[in-house]
């Protein structure tokens, strides 16, 4: 059979045995996971025994695209890579844009999957279709810049796409990320810390297949409405300007951009370290990932001052305000040299502010002294802090090794702070304050890879427009973010959405942000693509089924209702000032309806076995049964 | 007469108009199969636009030992697939390398401005290439210098500068 925007092909990599074997893609895992965190997340639940060791031969650790890219669709440039996360202990799954994906698919695989371990170093040349596996000794130790440039000499090509695992990986911090042209980052849930554990430290790809679509004609009228949609969006210059960045100065105004780690949300130097502060006075230029006609990267120079001659690519929303607000530090020059490091040594810039953050505050409140954290003045922003225990946590080194593991284990190492370690399932929350965005923190509580916002990105409640809840859910409160009514509705309506998206391997910001790919367009779009015939509601049907999947795999690794939470600190303590002040976040007002809205048990949170037979799921009612699962 | 100019500080390396290029005159998305390149080093922020630049005096064309590398009667790039006899002269004798090889046929492709319409000129987001007669590119470009040069004085003075 010809594949129509699929690429066709499954990779599986031994590295223990240095062998490989392509396969045609199944069509089963088209027609019902779509593409990419679809694929990803069957493939884990499948072929993954319960409770292996995520640093074990037995972890898998998996790529893939989706049906879009390598096309002309635009912003399809995406990959996810999954395995279950060291970090954590449960799926663990990140993405990224660039342009390693599109690469992936022009050499021929939709998905590659790597299994066991190399006794060497070694990292893996993917040229179509021959696969080598190459000698790493050279590269090991090497930062994600210098592992580049060597590779791409040593191979004599500089248009060769990476992927690329930092020290920090190679040393066993647990939320290393793998890193795609230099900066775009797969940074979450330690995807570099599973990646070195198979002594594999990079992937390089090159291909010279073609992407043929099913229905050209359609296609490229699509494109042509997405194309006019996306510039005559009212988002589009701030978002090509600034990109995520753009949204720090709003976060702060309307009081949840967390500050001094969660203790305040309103940055009082939130103007000097802003998206906007950043595109007048460092960058340079923009540049853009495969297919992106946004494009909403840039390139920045610091011109004078102590870091003067530093120079790169981004950063993002994320990692700037975790280096700014939320480890109270005021100047933006700081910021970008801790992101540069993070970017090199291979972190997740998340999981990393927050472990520097929560020392801070038990260093303020007298729990950890001077010559607990090997000298250093945890005062807040204090920039020789901040820069040392990143190089300290990427090296394992004194303190940083506690930090290593990743806030909630540090604080069980110590015994302190436990309270206000902020994590939700082991995995850092992100900078938004879930008491000032209760559908986020919904999102938060019940996301399949612990704390995180993209699971569901429920921007809409940022509107607080009744008439759009009322329009989409009957619930009118459903898109004010202090309220509680209908988040369960809008979280479940979102996280679908958002799996679809991650799926189809397109990018968040445009198709669900700046809301261009609802369900039914999409359909539109993979029908023209690869030929499949689906309407919007099957499509959202198959985010479900995906989400469902998900719950399927932590279930089976133990999670239950009861860690579906947020740390104490955002139930019980209201918000001190600000336009949101004494909000707090009533966990137990949205929980339920959530269960209810997606079927899950509301004693368990164990989806309902009528849910699993609705989506085709009865191999997982099969699974569960067999190891003893009960549910209702 | 009217060519594709291109400013490299622009780019944003996102290859779009390869893509279109691709999709129009081959009917499938392929970079590869593209007669406009983009050259990228990530480290530096380097994203350069490379087509051909319609040069007045061809050493393509006169390197062409069957003519099959000639201009049309519009003035554009063509190859004659029958007369060529694959010896890749054209490609050496290119000195911006702006002929390519077509990796499944195996023959040279160069820009032929899409007969006159080029797409990848109407796809690019942010206008890095533009297809402009000599003149009204240099004006252009005057302009935009002149601001960049003037910007911080004005800006010294409280003068905004308004986007076009
Ligand atoms: S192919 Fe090269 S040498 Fe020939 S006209 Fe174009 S740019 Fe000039
Ligand atoms: S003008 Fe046409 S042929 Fe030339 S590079 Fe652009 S799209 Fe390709
Ligand atoms: S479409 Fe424009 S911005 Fe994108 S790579 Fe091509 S020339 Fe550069």
């Amino acid at each position: 059979m010809k594949y129509y925007g699929y690429a066709g092909k499954i990779l599986r990599i031994n590295l223990t045995k240095r062998d490989f074997s392509i396969k045609n893609l199944e069509k089963d895992l088209m027609v019902n996971f779509l593409g990419g965190r679809g694929f990803n997340s069957k493939r884990l639940f499948d072929e993954i025994p319960p409770k292996i060791d995520p640093l074990s031969p037995e972890n898998k650790l998996i790529f893939s695209t989706g049906p879009l890219v390598g096309t002309m669709f635009p912003t399809a440039s995406r990959f996810n890579v999954s395995a279950k996360s060291p970090q954590t202990n449960i799926l663990g799954d990140s993405n990224a844009g660039g342009h390693f994906a599109a690469e992936m698919k022009y050499a021929g695989y939709d998905q590659i999957i790597l299994e066991g371990r190399s006794k060497e170093p070694i990292y893996l040349y993917i040229n179509d279709d021959s696969i080598e596996f190459l000698d790493a000794k050279h590269l090991w130790g090497k930062d994600v810049y210098e592992c580049d440039r060597i590779i791409k000499k040593d191979l004599g090509d500089k248009s060769i796409q990476t992927v690329i695992i930092g020290p920090a990986a190679e040393n066993g911090v647990k939320f290393a990320g793998i890193f795609a042209n230099l900066i775009r980052a797969a940074a979450r849930t330690g995807m570099g810390t599973v990646m070195a554990s198979k002594n594999l430290k990079a992937i390089a790809i090159k291909g010279s297949k073609s992407i043929e679509v099913a229905n050209p004609k359609k296609f490229e009228k699509i494109i042509e409405e997405i194309e006019e949609e996306i510039y005559n969006h009212p988002q589009y210059w701030p978002r090509r300007k600034m990109g995520t960045t753009r949204i720090l100065l709003p976060v702060n105004a309307m009081g949840f951009l967390p500050t001094r780690h969660f203790t305040s949300t309103i940055f009082e130097y939130a103007e000097n370290v802003s998206g906007e502060k950043l595109a007048e006075e460092y960058n340079i230029k923009v540049r853009g990932c495969f297919s992106c006609i946004l494009p909403c990267s840039r390139f920045y120079i610091i011109k004078e001052g102590k870091y003067a001659g530093l120079y790169g690519e981004g950063p993002e929303y994320e990692p700037l305000s975790s280096f700014t607000a939320r480890v109270g530090n005021g100047d933006l020059q700081v910021a970008l040299k801790a992101i540069d490091m993070v970017n090199k040594l291979g972190l997740d810039a998340i999981t990393t502010a927050e472990c520097i953050s929560w020392a801070m505050e038990c260093y303020e409140k007298g729990w950890l002294k001077k010559n607990d954290v090997d000298g250093l003045d945890l005062t807040w922003g204090n920039e020789e802090a901040i820069l040392k225990l990143i190089e300290k946590i990427s090296k394992r080194e004194g303190f940083g090794d506690i930090l290593a593991d990743g806030v909630k284990k540090a604080a069980e190492k110590l015994g302190i702070g436990k309270e206000i370690a902020m994590h939700v399932k082991g995995l850092e929350i992100i900078q938004a304050d879930p008491r000032g965005a209760k559908g986020y923190g919904l999102g938060y509580v019940v996301a399949s890879r612990g704390a995180d916002h993209l699971r569901s990105e429920p921007f809409m409640e940022l509107s607080d427009d009744p008439k759009k809840g009322e329009k989409l859910f009957g619930i009118p409160e459903a898109t004010i973010r202090l309220e509680y009514k209908g988040k369960g509705k809008l979280v479940s309506y979102c996280e679908d959405w958002c799996a679809i998206v991650d799926s189809l391997e397109v990018c968040k910001n445009v198709a669900e942000n700046m809301e261009i790919l609802p369900f039914d367009k999409a359909a539109e779009v993979i029908e023209a693509a690869t030929g499949l015939k689906l309407n919007g509601n099957d499509v959202r049907k198959i985010g479900e089924r995906i989400i469902n999947i998900e719950r399927a795999f932590l279930i089976r690794e133990g999670i239950r209702k009861e860690h579906d939470t947020l740390p104490k600190r955002f139930l019980e303590e209201p918000i001190p000032s600000g336009i949101s002040k004494g909000s707090i976040f009533e966990l137990e007002k949205m929980l339920n309806e959530y269960y209810e809205e997606r079927k899950w048990s509301k004693k368990t949170g164990i989806p309902l076995k009528e849910k699993l037979k609705e989506l085709n799921l009865e191999n997982v009612i099969e699974q569960f049964e067999k190891i003893g699962i009960e549910m209702e | 007469m009217k060519k594709i100019f291109i400013d490299a500080f622009k780019c944003a390396g996102c290859k779009y108009c390869e893509l279109s290029c691709s999709f129009y005159h081959e009917g499938k998305f392929n970079p590869k199969l593209s007669r406009i390149r983009i050259f990228k080093e990530d480290e530096y922020g380097i994203d350069n636009p490379i087509l051909c630049s319609l040069c007045s005096y061809c050493p393509c064309i006169n390197i062409c030992p069957t003519n099959a590398f000639y201009r049309n009667e519009k003035g554009f790039m063509e190859i004659n697939i029958e007369k060529c006899i694959k010896c890749y002269k054209c490609i050496e004798s290119c000195f911006f390398g702006a002929v390519f090889l077509h990796i499944e046929k195996k023959i040279p492709i160069v820009c032929n401005l899409c007969n006159g319409d080029p797409q990848c000129v109407k796809k690019c987001p942010t206008k890095a290439i533009v297809f402009l007669e000599p003149n009204e590119f240099i004006q252009k470009k005057n302009y935009e210098y002149s601001r960049i040069v003037y910007q911080d004085f004005l800006n010294k003075h409280g003068i905004k500068i308004k986007s076009d």
